[in-house]
């Protein structure tokens, strides 16, 4: 038994919770060592000495204030908190629209902005250039499309496939026929405003339920 | 009807207060004197047992049982403990009398007598609590909190190694050395709370404010 060893196992030999066999080695040293039987001696009359505290009382109020605090939360919780699974959906829910909403803003927007200053045909006309412009539209439409599959599981894929249909449907009704190629081209500050607005909607909410989202997570961490 | 402590803590879960308010009971009072010791007065005390009944309350739909409530309840009560003293170490001190002054010609010790009245006067009756308390705030708020769960409120090994999370190596040698920090300042106990303003140097005068 060395004196580091001595250290290494003072906390359990002063609280008595070694073996006697460990017990004895270290009395056995003690016996034999003035420095270390000293500091055993110092740290037990200071122990001995922290240990005349009394006892504390709680305030009579503590529970009573707990009480109350709880009591309001649970009045706002009704009006405020949802489940748990409910939060993540809508986080969910909202970071898609922003994906998509992001991805098929500028189309969109362009054609609506075209839309004011064009006529409107059921049928697509039989203008060679027109057509190939048209089926452009469609084919970025379709990759529109795929991305979102990605991002998505297939029951929304499924649902986002028609809507794409029904945008895909509605555009080439919407295309311009008349007039010369400037009226189809393009307003880029419109659809850049729309997409400015749209975010400024969605991007804040978003954020807000993320972090009640993460909040919520940490608490639950501090359970476990 | 008295429940047992797991059908309180499902009532809880579920929102029951009244529950709660028996939970709280059972623990009050060894939460509150773990707060006391640790904050070293009774109202900032209070304030840290009421945020840690509120923290355990919310956090218990999470409570899975994995280990008791007692060890999980005074988990939330010691981390409550440490993160305010965490939060006080990074605001910067206002004067700090028990820092001695690094001087040209030696250490200047700020020792000022109190004519303002002390906080733990206000406290604790007697000069012995007094005297205890004084010390156990001399120590760091981690070497504090083994010497209280351990010397005073007498945890066991393996509650505080669950407690504050650490490994039984870990939490040994964190006693061993708050131990010996705690016989340091014992032994130099007379030092710490003689009441007077004195300039130590080489020549070792000192004076009476």
């Amino acid at each position: 038994m060395t004196c580091e060893r001595l250290q290494e196992n003072m906390a359990e030999y002063l609280d008595g919770v070694l073996s006697a066999e460990e017990q004895n080695t270290i009395e056995t040293h003690l016996s034999s060592c003035e420095r270390c039987r000293q500091e055993v001696q110092e740290i037990k009359q200071s122990l001995d000495w922290i240990k005349q505290t009394e006892d504390i009382s709680p305030p009579p109020a503590l529970r009573h204030n707990v009480l109350k605090q709880l009591e309001r939360e649970a009045n706002r919780k009704h009006y405020f908190q949802f489940p748990s699974w409910m939060t993540h959906a809508a986080v969910a829910a909202l970071f898609i629209i922003l994906l998509a909403g992001n991805a098929i803003m500028p189309l969109t927007m362009q054609l609506a902005a075209d839309d004011s200053s064009a006529d409107i045909r059921l049928f697509p006309s039989t203008n060679g250039a027109e057509t190939s412009i048209q089926q452009e539209y469609i084919q970025i439409m379709q990759s529109d499309g795929l991305q979102f599959s990605i991002a998505s599981d297939e029951e929304e894929k499924e649902e986002k496939e028609e809507k794409e249909e029904l945008i895909i449907t509605q555009n080439i009704i919407a295309i311009p026929t008349s007039g010369s190629d400037e009226s189809i081209a393009p307003q880029p500050k419109m659809a850049l405003s729309r997409r400015v607005i749209f975010n400024l909607v969605f991007v804040p909410p978003f954020l807000l339920l993320a972090w009640l989202a993460l909040r919520k997570r940490r608490d639950g961490l501090l359970g476990e | 009807m008295q429940l047992d402590e797991a059908s309180l803590v499902n009532c809880c879960r579920e929102g029951d207060l009244a529950a709660y308010d028996q939970l709280m009971k059972q623990y009050e009072k060894k939460v509150y004197s773990l707060c006391f010791r640790m904050a070293g007065n009774h109202d900032d005390a209070a304030d840290l047992a009421q945020e840690a009944f509120l923290k355990a309350f919310r956090a218990l739909p999470s409570f899975k049982g994995q280990s008791s409530f007692s060890t999980w309840l005074y988990r939330i009560v010691t981390n409550t403990c440490l993160d305010e003293k965490r939060r006080l170490a990074k605001k910067p001190p206002v004067i700090s009398l028990d820092k001695r002054l690094e001087m040209d010609d030696g250490e200047l010790a700020l020792t000022l007598p109190g004519n303002s009245p002390d906080p733990l006067k206000a406290t604790l009756d007697g000069e012995l609590q007094r005297e205890i308390q004084a010390l156990l705030d001399k120590l760091t708020a981690e070497q504090r909190i083994v010497i209280i769960m351990r010397d005073i409120e007498g945890y066991s090994y393996e509650e505080m190694a669950i407690t504050l999370q650490l490994s039984m190596g870990t939490l040994k040698s964190r006693i061993n050395r708050a131990r010996s920090k705690l016989r340091d300042l014992y032994l130099h106990r007379q030092e710490h709370f003689r009441q007077e303003v004195h300039l130590k140097n080489k020549g070792g005068w000192s004076h009476d404010m």
